[in-house]
């Protein structure tokens, strides 16, 4: 069914029309819930209530670009919402949160390169995790972000600086990351004593 | 495994974001759809529990007012029988040798003897033709004997208080239950019917897909399952019993007991033996079911006829309103919502690939509900009320469980021909 037949079928409320969307766009919006999320269960609850608004809000659907975005914007505003309602995005808090980060190796299975970089991602405090993805990933200004998360625009720009530096260090533990020759010697030297 | 520079980090971000996909469980789109579209089956449930909420309030009512209709006549029984052989003349009252208990104003509730009573009386006027007599409201500031319809026994000794209370009660229950069942009516009814079903179920490849294991449809572009099944409907029929009782001159409560049979038939062809496969929306399970299989939906080695059969028994609870008409030929509606067990089931399931039919006991829904509407037309002859009623009676839970995605409502239209009599 092409998307056009589809689109047509969720505006009449159709249910197998809006059961084939689903089906088309759940798996790559789940994994965008995922990285947001503090667990799966959560990150299937912020794809289900973020469908259920794709839903009701179809015929605000423009066709200025593509679907997938369209929908793509309202998980994203879903997760923010979700997050919003359980943490307050704090810039002390997350500092503090991050003096304490530990990474759970046995969480982080050693299948895909494409898991464990959603997984070290996920590994970060929420704030810096939230800003990574959607500066980096969701492609959102600096303003965008601090308007979405009621925070200043130079908060998002030193949480998205802060939050690449601590990803950098857990992609070279991962050794998906190159570490920088002058660290690579430091840390054998670390590893030495 | 590849490693990145750092100068490659932006990239590889959004490169494995994109390359990493989940699949959500099934509940996920179940709550979605449920949410998108609530299911009629508790509007229909609310709706029972309303009707039957205002029905039993309204044999409460009716229940009140005819005891109290009871209460009135007996209170006559205790108002005061004037004697014929009353002197006034002499200003005496010869009371009647009995008890009478009076109610009582101003006094305290200390038992009254007869000749008590008639020594606080001043003259009275005695009506030799009604059954009381009057009497001044006032006699000298003494109390009042007030002979009222609403006779309490405050002036009635404890011990046979309490027995008047229960022999009363006891007349009571009884004298309403035997008003309740005059009205009664007993209604057998029985007629055929023509079965069918509407059948509801996706085709496409992605709900019949596992990680590890997957089928594949030879209908992929069939938009339902229904544009690749062809089936027709077939005569049934249906038997029951009712009770209907009255709530007011139009509207009328209806209960009792109902045989369904339901069957249509399936247009298909016999093959040699070959395994079915159902996959079911089992979270827990991904392995699907197996039953041997000797007919095919499509190109088989004959055609052949597959006949779906369902027996059913219910208990009908409903209302009838007469639209028009008297007593002896009127025009009524009435629907009911018909909780069913089907006590027997010989159905034959479409596998997933919508290939084969076979039969998957474990599948079928032993309890459901159905819910009927009715116009019918009344008449009295020879001494018997007739009831000519066409009927549309609709399956309001799938036939099968909820695990099997495809779903089936049966329905049948009919005529139902009833014999209605009052029972005494």
């Amino acid at each position: 069914m092409t998307e056009e037949v589809l689109l047509q079928g969720c505006l009449k409320n159709d249910a197998y029309a809006q059961q084939e969307l689903y089906y088309k766009y759940s798996p790559k919006m789940l994994s965008v819930c995922y990285r947001y999320a503090k667990s799966r269960e959560d990150a299937e609850d912020m794809l289900q209530e973020g469908f259920i608004k794709v839903f009701m809000q179809i015929d605000k659907y423009e066709s200025r670009g593509s679907l997938e975005g369209w929908i793509l914007r309202i998980i994203v505003h879903t997760c923010i919402n979700h997050l919003k309602k359980n943490k307050k995005f704090n810039e002390h808090v997350d500092l503090a949160y991050a003096g304490d980060l530990l990474i759970k190796e046995d969480n982080i299975p050693a299948i895909m390169q494409a898991k464990q970089v959603i997984e070290c991602i996920r590994s970060l405090p929420i704030g810096y995790r939230t800003v990574l993805n959607l500066y980096a990933i969701e492609g959102y200004s600096h303003k965008e972000i601090g308007f979405m998360l009621e925070i200043e625009e130079s908060t998002s720009r030193s949480q998205f600086t802060r939050a690449k530096n601590m990803l950098e260090e857990l992609l070279v533990k991962k050794n998906i990351l190159q570490p920088k020759k002058e660290s690579s010697k430091w840390l054998s030297t670390v590893k030495a004593h | 495994m590849k490693r990145y520079s750092k100068e490659e980090m932006d990239e590889l971000l959004k490169e494995k974001s994109d390359q990493y996909l989940l699949y959500p469980s099934d509940r996920v789109w179940k709550n979605i759809h449920k949410e998108l579209h609530p299911s009629n089956g508790w509007r229909y449930a609310s709706l029972t529990v309303l009707f039957l909420f205002i029905a039993s309030i309204s044999i409460q009512v009716k229940k009140n007012e005819l005891s109290k209709g009871i209460m009135n006549q007996k209170d006559s029984l205790y108002q005061f029988i004037s004697s014929p052989s009353s002197d006034l003349a002499n200003n005496t009252l010869r009371l009647p040798e009995l008890f009478i208990p009076v109610q009582v104003s101003g006094l305290s509730k200390d038992p009254l003897s007869i000749q008590q009573l008639s020594d606080r009386i001043s003259p009275a006027i005695i009506n030799e033709r009604s059954s009381a007599f009057e009497l001044p409201q006032q006699i000298a500031g003494r109390p009042t004997l007030i002979p009222t319809p609403e006779v309490s026994l405050t002036a009635a000794t404890p011990k046979e208080e309490k027995k008047h209370s229960l022999s009363e009660t006891i007349d009571l229950v009884v004298t309403t239950a035997k008003k309740i069942s005059k009205d009664i009516k007993w209604q057998v009814y029985g007629g055929p019917s023509l079965g069918y079903r509407r059948l509801e179920g996706q085709a496409t490849r992605n709900i019949y897909q596992y990680a590890v294991y997957s089928l594949s449809t030879n209908a992929v572009f069939a938009r339902d399952v229904k544009d690749v099944v062809n089936h027709k409907p077939a005569l049934g029929f249906e038997l029951g019993t009712a009770m209907i009782y009255p709530l007011s001159k139009r509207l009328s409560i209806r209960t009792g007991i109902q045989a369904n049979y339901n069957q249509y038939q399936i247009k298909a062809f016999s093959s040699i033996p070959e395994i079915a496969t159902y996959a079911v929306n089992n979270s827990s399970s991904r392995t699907p079911l197996s039953a041997v299989s000797m007919y095919r939906n499509n190109e088989g080695l004959s055609p052949a006829t597959i006949q779906n059969e369902h027996y059913m028994l219910s208990i009908p609870i409903g209302l009838d309103y007469r639209l028009s008409g008297n007593e002896k030929f009127n025009f009524s509606v009435g629907s009911s919502i018909q909780p069913t067990y089907v006590f027997a089931n010989y159905s034959y399931l479409l596998s997933s690939n919508l290939q084969n039919y076979a039969k998957e006991p474990s599948l079928n829904r032993n309890w459901n509900i159905n819910g009927a509407v009715e116009a019918s037309v009344n008449f009295e002859h020879k001494g018997y009320r007739w009831s000519i009623a066409p009927q549309f009676r609709y399956q309001l839970l799938s036939s099968f469980k909820d695990k099997y995605p495809v779903k089936e409502n049966l329905m049948d239209m009919g005529i139902k021909i009833g014999i209605i009599k009052t029972i005494n």
